[in-house]
């Protein structure tokens, strides 16, 4: 009977394991030639020539499978009543987007979310006051987004890096003051970036611009500066050709052109009609898979993550006609409503803090009178379990770490927000700030 | 080699780091020989750097340019963005008692050009090569540009620089690139080519100096067939499977062995459990692997959690974790002991230390523990009993475990030594970092007898010379203590 038992047993497990593999191989199959898309409502939808960022009210992801009948497409964002968009493809069967985020009091904001092809296992991975809008994934793996702060009050357009995973977003690019990037880029094989800038202060203007990817904060060309005309959308064709959405002139539409980079001139015409705009081309050809970063670095169970700065006093920033900068003893941490904590750092300048996980907060530099020596740095969040760490407040970004132990993690981490600090923790005198 | 009036200078780049206090950062010295007179001229010390393998003077001498690597060892590696664990660059040394030493990256703030080995520079002084084996590339520098920096410059931003991403796009002309492994250079004596050894493609690049083009690759008729254990060979030497290609399995295994500083891994929050590097030669038979002795298999230590953890990317595939699994348990040997025992045959005092080593009675008579002896957790032949042990080695910022007994074949030139790598010599094990007497019985020795067994310690050669027979004086000794099944799994 026993045996009976067993036999039967291991039969119902074995169906089990391989209808799991089926169910499995089949997901894995039907993903492929999928097409992934945003719908928009027709009452919804008016191109504002001064946005590059387009929010659609209401708009939904959508996926469709092109060898399937009419009427397959499947709604990937039932749950969101808010616009949902930008999509793009993460490698490991992932999908990353831009949703509107419920207004806090903070202003309409977009967070960017992973999810399965199916529309499942949704992860939120930026937690900041920002409006972000993905704009590719880089081939080390990152996702590259357009960003803009829009609480405290609005800062500049910036393209920030961050792991599919959510973790250490860092600045990538930023144009002069005032300019607007385009949401799409598109990364070369040789690490050439190109997207289109309105940077000249012409509101109708735009340019098209490449980064370098190994360092894209100071290899900006500009390519059409001297050319009249607007430029909609750009695509690498060749080393020596762009595919281009341009309009000649305010009475034109866009058409498709190539673009000659060495010459930067427009050459042929493609397509145009003085009915239609033509824009967002796209080449049909295969591409290097971008590397799939791992994300088990996390611990979604985990309530909090580290981050350890090596020197807080080490900024590239200047005081005012030269004049030598005093030097911060302390840093106070400030969340969205709140001081979280005000924390003495190390006399090397560092300090090493535990934060509550997915916790947007700004760091500023005190000294011993709490006094602001330098006002609060961009919004930093850190994911549960994620261990990050900075070289210096205000740091030149192409500066690496001096190669010596500092001396906050030879000490237990503090706990922030401190009124969550408990005995174990409490080595320290740490105070809660006014705000001020 | 410089010639300079009437002496000739000879610069010796070193490999290995000076050895310091725990927890400080690496140096290494250049050491300048009067060839003429054979003295040591001078000793020329670089901070924050180490594996400096090469070094080349211009013709007219006015400075000399290294090969060098600055780990970033003391922080806590986690994460690789912005340089936060290896940048690799050169030295540049002025001639003279008053010459500065100025590091310069060749690495940018999103691709860095790992492993620099060779440099040559042209007739001219004009340029640089330097040779960047883990990414197959070979950096060209127009040294007229470091000149008009380091003139430019105050003494403070040069130390920035050292630190700086950024600066190389000042004087990187081109990254030219090579197949696999580029190491070994030489410039055509007339100064227009450049013949680069690809060493693992069996083959010579010819660049062209002037239109820094490769022109040619001459074939040297290697194996067709690249078989599992050399393709492992490439994916070791190379930085391709780490984000940014930052470090390969080579930057902190040269040679496959160990570039002898301790890492601090922050596995578990940031300070904690610092770690010395192990060497990966002749490991295959000696699982597991890492100190806290976590992984039973190279497969395990070189998988997932590799590169959720160390190299930040996509993982290895299951072909290419072959391969270099392949590589790892096969392919790695430990070269001759050629300084302390080039023979096999032991000195007086080693022989002395040989007996130290075995002995289960002290000085005065008193019988030795077995579990207190040093051949029962380091038995022949790779002198591991492959077990956990606790030798009170433990520190304040260590989890509290026993760790992985290590092998001690080749050990004299494994320094420095104990898990996180406090020990600079085999001396101070047991002078220094042994106050509790729990790492063996050595309080009653003498000092001469523990000269003696620091002696027979170093003379340990590759497990394959002490496989099917150890000595008739200790074989019944190691009999004794294991059982016939477990000597023979030792081995």
């Amino acid at each position: 009977m026993n045996n009976k038992k067993s036999i039967i047993l291991a039969f119902f497990f074995i169906a089990v394991i391989l209808t799991g593999i089926s169910l499995v191989s089949c997901t894995n199959q039907s993903s492929k030639g999928k097409i992934i898309f945003a719908r928009v409502p027709v009452d919804n939808f008016s191109l504002n020539d001064e946005n590059i960022c387009h929010n659609f009210p209401g708009a939904s992801l959508m996926s469709v499978n092109p060898a399937e009948s009419a009427g397959s497409e499947i709604n990937l964002t039932p749950d969101f009543e808010e616009s949902c968009c930008t999509p793009d493809y993460l490698p490991g069967e992932r999908l990353v987007f831009s949703r509107e985020m419920p207004d806090t009091g903070t202003g309409p904001s977009r967070a960017l979310f992973t999810m399965n092809l199916d529309g499942s296992n949704l992860q939120q991975i930026t937690f900041h006051p920002h409006i972000n809008y993905v704009q590719t994934i880089l081939r080390d793996g990152r996702i590259l987004m357009l960003s803009k702060q829009i609480f405290p009050k609005k800062g500049e357009i910036k393209s920030l890096a961050i792991r599919p995973n959510g973790t250490k977003a860092e600045i990538f690019y930023k144009g002069i003051k005032g300019s607007i990037t385009g949401v799409r880029v598109r990364e070369t094989g040789k690490g050439l970036i190109y997207f289109t800038e309105q940077d000249t202060g012409q509101l109708k203007k735009r340019d098209i611009v490449s980064i370098h990817q190994n360092r894209p904060l100071h290899t900006k060309v500009n390519y059409t500066e001297d050319i009249a005309g607007s430029f909609y959308s750009v695509l690498p064709a060749s080393s020596k050709e762009l595919l281009v959405s341009f309009c000649p002139s305010g009475d034109q539409t866009i058409g498709l052109y190539t673009f000659n980079i060495d010459e930067k001139s427009v050459k042929e015409s493609l397509l145009s009609d003085s009915k239609y705009h033509f824009i967002d081309p796209v080449l049909v050809e295969p591409y290097e898979r971008p590397r799939n970063l791992p994300i088990m670095e996390l611990n979604l169970s985990y309530p909090t993550g580290l981050i350890m700065c090596q020197d807080i006093n080490l900024t590239a920033l200047t005081g005012n006609k030269g004049e030598s900068i005093p030097k911060a003893t302390k840093i106070e941490v400030l969340g969205m409503d709140k001081s979280l904590g005000i924390v003495p750092v190390e006399e090397d300048g560092s300090f090493f803090l535990k934060v509550i996980a997915d916790l947007p907060f700004r760091i500023r530099t005190l000294d011993d009178n709490n006094k602001v020596i330098f006002s609060s740095s961009d919004w930093i969040w850190v994911r549960p379990f994620e261990r990050r760490g900075c070289v210096g407040c205000h740091e030149d970004h192409e500066l690496a770490p001096e190669n010596i132990v500092p001396l906050a993690v030879n000490e237990w981490p503090v706990l922030i927000p401190v009124d969550t600090i408990n005995s174990h923790e409490k080595r320290k005198t740490f105070e809660l700030g006014d705000m001020h | 080699m410089k010639k300079k009036g009437l002496i000739y200078l000879v610069i010796v780049s070193s490999r290995r780091v000076l050895p310091r206090p725990a927890r400080t950062p690496v140096k290494t010295e250049m050491t300048v020989i009067d060839a003429k007179r054979q003295r040591v001229k001078e000793r020329k010390m670089f901070e924050h750097a180490y594996i400096m393998e090469n070094v080349e003077f211009t013709s007219n001498g006015d400075l000399a340019v290294a090969t060098l690597i600055r780990p970033k060892n003391l922080i806590p590696s986690i994460q690789v963005e912005q340089g936060w664990m290896m940048t690799h660059g050169f030295g540049i040394i002025e001639p003279g008692e008053d010459g500065r030493i100025i590091q310069l990256l060749t690495d940018e703030p999103n691709s860095y050009y790992s492993d620099p080995f060779d440099v040559v520079i042209t007739p001219d002084g004009g340029k640089a090569f330097i040779s960047n084996s883990g990414v197959d590339i070979i950096n060209v520098v127009d040294l007229n540009k470091v000149r008009k920096l380091i003139a430019e410059s105050t003494p403070e931003e040069l130390k920035t620089y050292s630190n700086n991403l950024g600066v190389s796009s000042r004087y990187v002309l081109k990254r030219i690139p090579t197949g696999a492994n580029p190491k070994g250079m030489v410039l055509s004596p007339d100064g227009k080519y450049l013949y680069v050894a690809e060493r693992l493609e069996d083959r010579i690049a010819v660049i062209n100096t002037k239109t820094l083009e490769t022109e040619k690759q001459i074939d040297l008729d290697g194996p067709s067939r690249v078989t599992m254990a050399r393709k492992g060979r490439r994916l070791f030497n190379n930085s391709g499977r780490t984000f940014q290609n930052q470090y390969g399995c080579y930057t902190c295994h040269p040679d496959a062995a160990e570039d002898g500083v301790a890492y601090n891994m922050a596995a578990v929050g940031m300070g904690r459990n610092v770690t010395n590097t192990q060497t990966l030669r002749d490991v295959g038979d000696i699982p597991p692997f890492k100190w806290n002795g976590h992984n039973q298999s190279v497969y395990k230590q070189d998988g997932m959690r590799f590169s959720t953890y160390l190299t930040r990317t996509e993982p290895f595939d299951y072909d290419e974790l072959d391969a270099l699994v392949a590589y790892i348990v096969t392919g790695i040997i430990n070269p001759p002991n050629l300084k302390y025992n080039p023979t096999g045959e032991l000195t007086e005092a080693q022989k002395r230390g040989e007996k130290i080593f075995f002995r289960t009675h002290t000085n005065s008579g008193k019988k030795i523990k077995p579990k207190d002896r040093c051949y029962v957790c380091h038995p022949p032949p790779d002198f591991t009993n492959k077990n956990f042990e606790n030798v009170g080695s433990l520190s304040e910022s260590d989890d509290s475990i026993p760790f992985d007994t290590p092998q001690l074949n080749n050990l004299s030139s494994s320094s420095p030594f104990l898990h996180d790598g406090r020990a600079q010599t085999l001396e101070e094990i047991w002078t220094t970092y042994d106050p509790g007497h729990r790492h063996g019985i050595t309080i009653d020795m003498t000092k001469d007898q523990l000269n003696d067994l620091v002696k027979f310690l170093r003379s340990i050669r590759d497990a394959r010379y002490y496989t099917k027979y150890y000595s008739e004086e200790y074989e019944e000794l190691l009999k004794e203590y294991y059982s016939n099944n477990e000597y023979r799994n030792l081995k």
